[in-house]
């Protein structure tokens, strides 16, 4: 069983964990919430838009269409980028001028609906479920190389090879 | 260290500069990209072409993509600080 991996991945979760409940208990409103109350540098807000890329998307699932599905993978790392382009030309300036900080916020500034709103909520669940889901089986496709080891008898899961639990 | 006091969010005069330098900076953009995809979509094979330093079209044009957007962006950015001051001086010797 391999101790170290299971000790520094609980020791990050932690740490973000950590962060996270400190941080979200020092936001008081939308703008402190979304934008930091405009405080933070652009580079440093920059970087941490970059980190929202370095996600399991970019480093587990380009990597595996690459691999798996050759130059038409690669197309695909190229495309997310476009949203990028249009995020930053058309959305940010009117966005900042309405003073809103997201795109719900916006259309219900403008139209003021309960339609919008609804729609919206619903875009946005739908959207965030496909996307973690396979965040979800790649973190725990990571995670149970690391606990594999927890269960008596238990084999590595590798591709192509069936998962057997022995002695329990 | 990269902190500092909040911007105070009022009239911006530079607005509609802003968002028409915005609209055709994605418009070249997206003119450019359009240029990728059709590649792929009518002639994918030529996509392996040798361009650049050994480097096949796909690469190239792909990485070119990424890099062009991240020069816009920095060049956005100084028309849109230029644009702003420009304003803003304009606005205070209008006030003076």
């Amino acid at each position: 069983m391999e101790v170290m991996p299971v000790v520094l991945f609980a020791a990050f979760v932690g740490l973000v964990l950590g962060l996270s409940f400190y941080f979200a208990g020092q936001a008081k409103s939308a703008a402190g919430y979304y934008a930091a109350g405009g405080t933070i540098h652009w580079f440093v807000n920059g970087i941490a838009f970059a980190g929202d890329y370095l996600s399991a998307a970019s480093f587990l699932g380009i990597c595996g269409m690459i691999a798996t599905c050759g130059y038409d993978g690669f197309l695909y790392s190229i495309g997310y980028l476009a949203g990028w382009i249009v995020a930053l030309f058309v959305v940010a300036e009117p966005m900042k001028r309405l003073g809103k900080y997201t795109f719900t916020d916006a259309l219900d500034a403008k139209f003021n609906s309960k339609g919008i709103q609804l729609a919206a909520a619903i875009s946005t669940i739908i959207v965030s479920l496909f996307y973690l889901i396979p965040q979800m089986v790649g973190a725990g496709v990571q995670v149970t190389v690391y606990v594999a080891g927890l269960v008596p008898g238990n084999r590595i899961l590798r591709p192509g090879l069936k998962f057997k639990v022995e002695g329990t | 260290m990269f902190h500092k006091p909040a911007e105070q969010s009022g009239k911006d005069p530079a607005a509609a500069f802003k968002t028409t330098l915005g609209v055709w900076m994605f418009i070249g953009y997206a003119i450019v990209y359009a240029g990728f995809i059709g590649i792929n979509l009518v002639s994918p094979l030529a996509m392996e072409t040798e361009v650049f330093m050994g480097l096949n079209l796909a690469v190239t044009y792909g990485f070119g993509l990424i890099v062009s957007a991240l020069i816009l962006a920095v060049i956005y950015n100084q028309l849109c600080n230029n644009k702003e001051a420009e304003l803003a001086t304009s606005s205070q010797g209008k006030a003076e």
